[in-house]
């Protein structure tokens, strides 16, 4: 099959590479419809998320049709259309049970390589570096799904392939975050990153019931689609000497209850600290440029919750001591797709979600080298990049 | 006390208890250990290990086991294909691999007691040098079994830690039926096509 491989730093190509088949009696085999890029992608293309080797299959964004089934699948049949979380669970172990898929504790063929960082390592990811697990991507004409009865969700009739596919990561991730913030009505929430992911986060957090959404990035059209599509207030960072105060002042001083970070380790920023992270992280010193990180901890209100979805490594220059001393709730997570997806579905059959406005950009699996560089550029207004293999 | 005070003398008790009761430090050579939490009884946890071809899965990548009646042959891919020899030998509630030696083979094992440093105290001078160990004890709340891994340096290929590896594809194939693994996995590598 032909599928998009990472070959190096910056170095991608579309290749042949075997099909995907059964391997444990859990697994299926979809025909992948769409799949998409993500910012989690950015990181390890760039070369600041280590882990990766030459010639892997990456991509953990999709939707797709059921071609093979295992002989211990139950709910899931041959021809079934459906979208697959990001992170594999298992269905069985503790943190599946208690709902916290992406922390599945069995799912991980490569935990030995992560356990030595985290202690307790996380469950497998689709695509991904290899401490992550190592499985093959979706950035391809088939991918393998392990333990489909609980990683496949079959998609209603009357929901599109564009509409379903994000609530495989973006949607998914974005809703967590939202629910992070525990919000109660008549909240503000404010998101850095107007990325797919942060823009989900916007419309989470205005299904949950806050009042108001602000939306902090640079980029004109992310913040326009900010506007239109979701309601939300934008700020412009690049137009405004301190979003910090930017935030305080049309809050009335108060600040916003809770504050969405969607950025992740190749933050923007500006300044000293920007130069001081930038050397860091160009010597591979540290693994962060942690500007919207600490951004958000400044910018939020005493007492509220940061709720952190951009991916880093070991931030150095973490301010605890403002977390101390305004006393915030500090939450994150790898998204646990498995507890959204239903409820993401329904809200998109009910009409109180869009997110087919995402896909600005579709083409064949064949030029998603193409696709991935419009998409890290940002060129042509580009916020994802749906290849169609 | 500050905490990075605190820590390193955690650190350094609990690598100090974990050198004066690893078999390692009574002769052999120094063997990692890990405990993880199994929600299964103590019962089926032990019989995984007392069945060469659970063993060899759980082994995967780093040897393969079989057994001739007691007598077990680990062929282990950290000794190039060498075999060791051992055999299985029931503790109050584990298993022992002993290699032959003076007093082995003699069946029921004296017991294994925890030290109250949690370090386990090994059956001291009954049978040959220990390969493999397996010891549980009841996970409090309803969370299964807490099952303790030890091996001899024999097994480590000095990449990841064995005990852990071994004890999460138990858990996995104990709660899933399944050991996760990426064999066929697409990729661009020649090897792999
Ligand atoms: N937790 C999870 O499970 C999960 C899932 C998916 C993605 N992610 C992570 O979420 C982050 C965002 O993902 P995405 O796909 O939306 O990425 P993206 O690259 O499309 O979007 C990131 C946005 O952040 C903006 N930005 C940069 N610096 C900023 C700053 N200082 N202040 C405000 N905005 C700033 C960029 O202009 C861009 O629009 C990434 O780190 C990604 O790895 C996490
Ligand atoms: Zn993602
Ligand atoms: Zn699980």
């Amino acid at each position: 099959m032909r599928a998009l491989v990472w070959n190096g730093v910056n170095d991608l190509a579309v290749e042949t590479v075997r099909d995907p088949s059964i391997v444990n009696p859990h697994d299926v085999v979809l025909d992948v419809t769409l799949t998409v890029t993500c910012g989690s992608d950015l990181h390890f293309i760039d070369g600041y998320l280590p882990g990766m080797r030459r010639g892997d299959v990456f991509g953990h964004e999709f939707m797709g049709v059921v071609v093979e089934a295992g002989p211990e699948v139950r709910n899931v049949r041959v021809g079934d259309r459906v979208v697959v979380p990001s992170f594999i669970g298992c269905g069985e172990c503790f943190y599946c049970r208690n709902d916290m898929w992406s922390l599945c504790d069995t799912t991980n063929p490569n935990a030995p390589l992560q356990q030595p960082v985290l202690g307790f390592p996380s469950g497998g990811i689709y695509g991904y570096t290899h401490p992550f697990g190592g499985y093959a991507g979706s950035h391809a004409e088939f991918i393998r799904v392990p333990f489909a009865d609980v990683n496949c969700f079959p998609v209603p009739e009357g929901i599109s392939d564009a509409q379903a596919l994000f609530t495989s990561d973006a949607a998914p991730t974005g809703f967590m975050g939202a629910d992070f913030c525990d919000i109660t009505p008549g909240d503000t929430v404010a998101v850095f990153g107007a990325g797919a992911v942060g823009l989900m986060a916007a419309a989470g957090a205005k299904l949950m019931g806050a009042e108001r959404v602000i939306v902090v990035d640079r980029l004109d059209e992310r913040l326009e689609l900010a506007r239109t599509h979701l309601g939300a207030e934008t700020i412009d960072y690049s137009d405004t000497d301190s979003v910090q105060e930017a935030l305080r002042e049309s809050t009335g001083g108060r600040g916003p209850d809770a504050v969405v970070e969607a950025v992740g380790m190749e933050g923007h920023g500006t300044g000293v600290q920007e130069v001081y992270d930038r050397a860091k992280q160009a010597l591979r010193m540290e693994t962060d440029r942690a500007t919207p990180l600490r951004e958000a901890i400044l910018a939020c209100r005493k007492g509220g919750v940061v709720s952190v979805l951009g991916v880093y490594g070991l931030t150095d220059k973490f301010p605890t001591g403002v977390v101390l001393n305004k006393g915030l709730t500090i939450r994150s997570a790898q998204q646990h797709g498995q507890r959204y997806v239903p409820k993401l579905l329904q809200h998109i059959a009910d009409g109180e979600l869009d997110t087919g406005f995402l896909a600005t950009h579709e083409m064949p699996l064949e030029d998603a080298v193409r696709g991935y560089e419009m998409f890290k550029e940002k060129q042509d207004g580009c916020l994802r990049a749906v290849f169609r293999p | 006390m500050d905490v990075t005070q605190k820590a390193r003398e955690v650190v350094s008790s609990a690598v100090g208890a974990a050198s004066r009761v690893l078999p390692g430090n009574r002769g052999g050579a120094g063997a990692a250990r890990q405990t993880l939490t199994i929600s299964r009884s103590a019962e089926d946890v032990l019989a995984a290990w007392r069945d060469p071809l659970v063993v060899s899965r759980l082994l995967g990548d780093l040897g393969r086991a079989e057994a001739d009646g007691e007598r077990w042959t680990f062929t282990l891919t950290a000794g190039q294909g060498a075999t060791v020899e051992a055999e299985p030998v029931s503790t109050t509630a584990g298993v022992e691999f002993r290699r032959p030696g003076p007093g082995a083979g003699q069946g029921q094992a004296r017991d294994a007691e925890d030290d109250t440093e949690g370090g386990r105290t090994g059956p001291e001078g009954s049978g040959g040098a220990v390969l493999l160990r397996v010891g549980t004890r009841p996970a409090p709340r309803d969370l299964g079994t807490e099952v303790t891994c030890e091996v001899a340096p024999e097994f480590s290929a000095g990449v990841g830690a064995v005990p852990f590896t071994l004890l999460y594809r138990l858990r996995a194939l104990l709660l899933t039926g399944e050991i996760p693994t990426l064999r066929p996995n697409p990729s661009a590598r020649e090897e792999e096509r």
